[in-house]
Formats: C-alpha cells, sequence, structure tokens
C-alpha cells in the first residue's frame, strides 16, 4: 500500500533530492515492489514531457526594444493596483468617501436646534406672534384663548389703548418709581434671587419690575420687531425667570441658516409650557363671579397697563408664577376648564374690579395706601371666566 | 555584475522561462522585459548572495505571480459588476482564462507538447511555476526555494503535489 509521503520520496527520488538512507530504503522496496516502480514511471514520464517542451530563444529585437523601453525610461509594471477596488468603482469610492466628509463637517459647524413636538397648529404660531409679551398664550389646548388674543389685538385700536411697546417694562418703571419703589442695583441682584422667602413686598415689586424691565431691554437691543421673534425672546426670558419651565438643551441662537425653525422651536416650546390668554387696555367692571354682566367693558378712568398682569390658562405656569411673584402659600385650585387665573405683578397692589364686556373681560386694580395690609392671596389673584375674550388690565392708581 | 553582463547571461533564460509561464510569445516578452528592467534597476543593490540566474528568475516568477493576482482580481470584479468596464488600462486581460489557453501553435508543433503546456496552464500560479523551475529550467531544490522564498522540504512537497496534479491532467486529456 502507497502513502502520500512513499509518494513525495518518490518524486524526490526521481530528481536525486533524497538523503543517502532515504534512497536506499526506497530502492529496496522499488526492487520488490511493481506497483511503486509504475508510479515511478509515471512521474518520470510527467517530467520528461515537460522537459521535452522545446526552449525558445527570444524573438528577434527583443533586446532592442527591451534598450528602447529603458531609453524610454518606462517603469516597470507597479505591482499592485493601487486599491483593491477595480477600476469603474473608483470614482464611486471617491464620491462616497467626500460626502462622508462633507456631512462630518456639516454636523460639526451647523448648530442644531431641537423642535419640540408637536408642533404647534399654524394658527397657534400666528396668534403667539402677534401677542404682546404680556400675552404669552402657551397653553396649546387652550382654541378658546387662542382667539381671545386675537380678539383682544383686533380690539386694541378700537378701545384706544397703548400699544404693547409704548406701555410694556418702561410704563412698568415709571410706575414703580412713581410709587417710590427702589430699581437700582440691590433689586437688580434681587431679580435673580430665588422668589419666595424673606423678602419684603417692596423687594418683591421690585424685583419683578426689573425682571420684565430687562425683557423690554432685550427686546429692544435684538431689534426685535416681528411677532414671533417677540414671543420667542419673551420665551426666552420667562425660561430665564423660572415662570415657564427650562429647555433640556442651552438657549438657541438664532442661527442664519435657519431662522425659522429657531422661530417655531421657541414657539413651540411657549405652547408647551405656560399659558396666557391676552390683557391689554383699561376698564372696570364687576367681578367675573358677578351674577349681573356689565353691558359692556368701557374703559375706566386709569391708565391701560397691559404688563401689570398676567393670565393663566392652565395650572402648571400658574403654580410657577404664584410661587415666583411671591405669593405666600400654596397657589389656589383653579378649574381651567372653565376659568382663567389673573394675577397682577406689582406688589402691594390690589384688584379693584373685575368686569366682564361684550368684547373683553376688564381687570382694574390699583396701588394699596400706606395704611393698608397687603393680602396677596386676595387681593392680586382672581379667576375669571375661560371666555373667549380678551383680558383688558387697568391701573387706576392716582397720580 | 554589469548591465551588459546581466542581460548577456539572463535575458534568454528569462523569456523561455516567461514563455513557460505564460503560455504565448507575447506576454512572454512582456514579462521577460519587465522583470529584465526591474533587474537593471535593482542590480546596484545585487550583493551577489545567489547566482544571478537565481536572482533574475525570483524577480521574474515575482513579477509573473504579481499580474496573476492583479487578473483573478479584476476578473473577480467583471464578475461581479456584471461586466460594467471603465474600459481604463487596468482592463487590459495579462492571462486568458486557464479553461481555454490560447496556445502558440507554431511553439507546440507537436499534439503531446500542446498537450503538455495546456496542462501547464491550467496548474496554479506556485505550482506551475515550481514544475517550470524543475524541469524546464532544471533548478536544484535550493535554487527553486531561493527562488520561490520556500524551504527545501517543502519545495519537495510541492513539487510532488504539482507533479501528481499535472499527470492527472494530462491522464485526462489523453482519455
Amino acid at each position: 500500500m502507497m502513502n502520500d509521503e512513499t509518494r513525495e520520496r518518490l518524486s524526490a527520488y526521481l530528481d536525486g533530492a533524497l538523503p543517502e538512507d532515504q534512497r536506499r530504503e526506497l530502492e529496496t522496496r522499488l526492487a520488490s515492489s511493481e506497483e511503486l516502480r509504475g508510479e515511478l514511471e509515471e512521474l518520470r514520464a510527467v517530467s520528461r514531457a515537460v522537459r521535452e517542451l522545446p526552449k525558445a530563444p527570444p524573438p528577434p529585437g527583443f533586446l532592442a526594444r527591451l534598450e528602447a523601453r529603458r531609453a524610454r525610461g518606462d517603469a516597470p509594471r507597479p505591482d499592485r493596483a493601487w486599491v483593491f477596488l477595480p477600476p469603474a468603482a473608483r470614482p464611486f469610492a471617491l464620491a462616497l468617501s467626500c460626502g462622508i466628509v462633507a456631512l462630518w463637517i456639516w454636523q460639526d459647524t451647523v448648530v442644531r436646534i431641537p423642535i419640540p413636538v408637536p408642533a404647534p397648529p399654524a394658527a397657534q404660531l400666528e396668534t403667539a406672534a402677534s401677542a404682546p409679551i404680556s400675552q404669552l398664550n402657551v397653553s396649546a389646548a387652550a382654541a378658546g384663548s387662542l382667539k381671545s388674543s386675537a380678539d383682544a389685538l383686533d380690539q386694541k385700536s378700537a378701545l384706544g389703548l397703548e400699544s404693547v411697546r409704548g406701555s410694556g417694562g418702561s410704563g412698568l418703571a415709571a410706575h414703580a418709581k412713581a410709587k417710590g419703589y427702589a430699581i437700582g442695583e440691590e433689586s437688580a441682584g434681587a431679580a435673580l434671587k430665588p422668589s419666595g422667602t424673606a423678602m419684603t413686598e417692596e423687594e418683591r415689586s421690585a424685583r419683578n419690575i426689573e425682571m420684565f424691565a430687562d425683557l423690554e431691554k432685550q427686546k429692544d437691543k435684538l431689534a426685535v420687531s416681528g411677532g414671533p421673534d417677540r414671543a420667542a425672546q419673551s420665551a426666552a426670558m420667562l425660561r430665564r425667570a423660572g415662570l415657564i419651565p427650562a429647555e433640556p438643551t442651552p438657549e438657541p441662537v438664532l442661527s442664519a441658516r435657519a431662522p425659522r425653525m429657531m422661530k417655531k422651536a421657541e414657539a413651540s416650546a411657549l405652547s408647551d409650557d405656560g399659558s396666557l390668554a391676552s390683557a391689554s387696555g383699561a376698564s372696570a367692571a364687576p367681578p367675573a363671579a358677578s351674577a349681573a354682566p356689565a353691558p359692556s367693558a368701557a374703559p375706566e378712568s386709569g391708565r391701560p397697563a397691559p404688563d401689570g398682569a398676567l393670565v393663566f390658562t392652565e395650572p402648571r405656569g400658574f403654580a410657577s408664577a404664584w410661587v415666583l411673584l411671591g405669593f405666600p402659600n400654596d397657589p389656589p385650585v383653579v378649574n381651567f376648564a372653565r376659568q382663567r387665573a389673573v394675577l397682577i405683578k406689582p406688589s402691594a397692589t390690589k384688584i379693584v374690579s373685575i368686569k366682564p364686556g361684550p368684547d373683553a373681560i376688564a381687570v382694574v386694580y390699583r396701588s394699596l395706601g400706606p395704611d393698608e395690609t397687603a393680602d396677596p392671596a386676595n387681593d392680586r389673584f382672581a379667576p375669571i371666566p375661560q371666555e373667549p375674550k380678551a383680558v383688558v388690565i387697568t391701573d387706576s392708581t392716582s397720580r | 555584475m554589469t548591465e551588459k553582463e546581466l542581460i548577456d547571461q539572463t535575458a534568454g533564460l528569462v523569456y523561455n522561462l516567461a514563455l513557460r509561464l505564460t503560455g504565448n510569445r507575447a506576454d512572454a516578452e512582456d514579462l521577460a522585459q519587465d522583470a529584465l528592467l526591474r533587474g537593471l534597476r535593482a542590480l546596484p543593490d545585487f550583493r551577489g548572495d545567489s547566482l544571478p540566474s537565481t536572482w533574475i528568475y525570483r524577480i521574474t516568477v515575482n513579477a509573473w505571480k504579481n499580474r496573476v493576482r492583479a487578473e483573478k482580481r479584476r476578473a473577480f470584479w467583471r464578475t461581479v459588476t456584471f461586466g460594467f468596464s471603465s474600459g481604463g488600462e487596468d482592463d487590459e486581460p495579462i492571462e486568458p482564462p486557464a479553461s481555454d489557453p490560447p496556445l502558440d501553435a507554431e511553439l507546440e508543433k507537436t499534439e503531446s507538447g500542446a498537450a503538455v503546456q495546456k496542462a501547464l496552464l491550467e496548474l496554479d500560479a506556485d505550482d506551475r511555476a515550481i514544475v517550470v523551475l524543475r524541469e524546464i529550467e532544471e533548478k536544484s531544490y535550493e535554487e527553486i526555494g531561493e527562488v520561490l522564498g520556500l524551504a527545501q522540504g517543502t519545495v519537495k512537497s510541492r513539487l510532488f503535489r504539482a507533479r501528481a496534479k499535472l499527470k492527472s491532467l494530462l491522464q485526462k486529456a489523453a482519455a
């Protein structure tokens, strides 16, 4: 029986390459094995057949052509292709590589703006866009309040009310000065204090006024004129003040590459976080709880104070503002399905009247006298009906 | 060794080796000239550790094996790209498919010679190189080991396997 080792030795024996001892052993076996001799002859025949292939000299001109190649400086053919890919695939590979690099650079340089979901409907964006700062309607579900915002805006000119920019923070500042509130470095520092505990009424008032005055400054500094931008900046200020929950990401910076996206992001953030119906103008009326609705919401004596109050249509923003504005204890329970909540912002004030009219609800407040005791939970808060009407805020304090 | 001495002593050997490796005159001349150009370029670094013929054989066999590998890559991509080709220089075939090698009719005048050459071309590159070096160029195991970079024991076993395949191919052709 012949194995591969024996055959391999036969091949080497044919070439005279076996060591002496192995050669003698194999010759002994060859002498006695016809099969082994037959195998050796077959290998020898193969070897002979290859050796008998004719040797051909180089063709005529071979050396001349070699010299010509040398003279031309022809390089030998490269051992390997420059890449494994076939030539047809190389342009696609190059394009793919460029695309990946471009995507990487783009992702690394462009500001990414998170878009809160769900996005508000276009109508809500439009309303928020045109709302004054004190009219931040951030309740996505309150369609009625949206409408009231729009109504309030429509009525501003009809009622002869002061524009928001004209009666906003600057009006508040003047009001504060008239009332002798301190607006200085101390109060500016107090504006950033945590709400609450050991502050006097004056400090709270000064802090609140400073906060909203700063909001106006920011608006002017950014030269924000369009509605959506104003709403966005207001949201940013309120977010810094803690009136609405902070975004999970840093406050975005307006990017020239995606301004519309930024506005939508800010506006939708408003819708998710806070609330407001509308406020502007001046009027006085019986409280909303009164059984006898007023025939109209005609303006009373006093000055329009659209920034003097906040109107809420949902509990979260209401509770946040309650704490921030320094109201004592827990916020009262308001049935937001049927009611809105009004908070007067300046301290040491008192709601004088709430008068529902056919087109608006007039809320009138005044400053407390030096001999009056402050009771913010009763004097500066009032529920009003959840009607699709604007809220007109008036300060009736005599100057 | 000078350049002239290298060409005078090895050009014929290199061409003959290339002819048996490639199986046709055109590719043989291209391969032989390529190998000689490489040899001339590397001559200043040749230290005489081996015979000049062994050294230039190694260059020739390596150049040829690189061509075979490149051709296999191209054949693979021609298959996977369904024949789509850019028509570039890389697409030029170096070696015809082993299943149908074009035999040089002038070279193989006898029927048996053509069959042997065809069987040789059906061996893979390593087997063909080792058979040609041993049977045609009559190199020793030691020299074959130097040319191919193999140990003598490996040369012995590979040569046996190559002969066995060749025998099988020739028997199949005869049947």
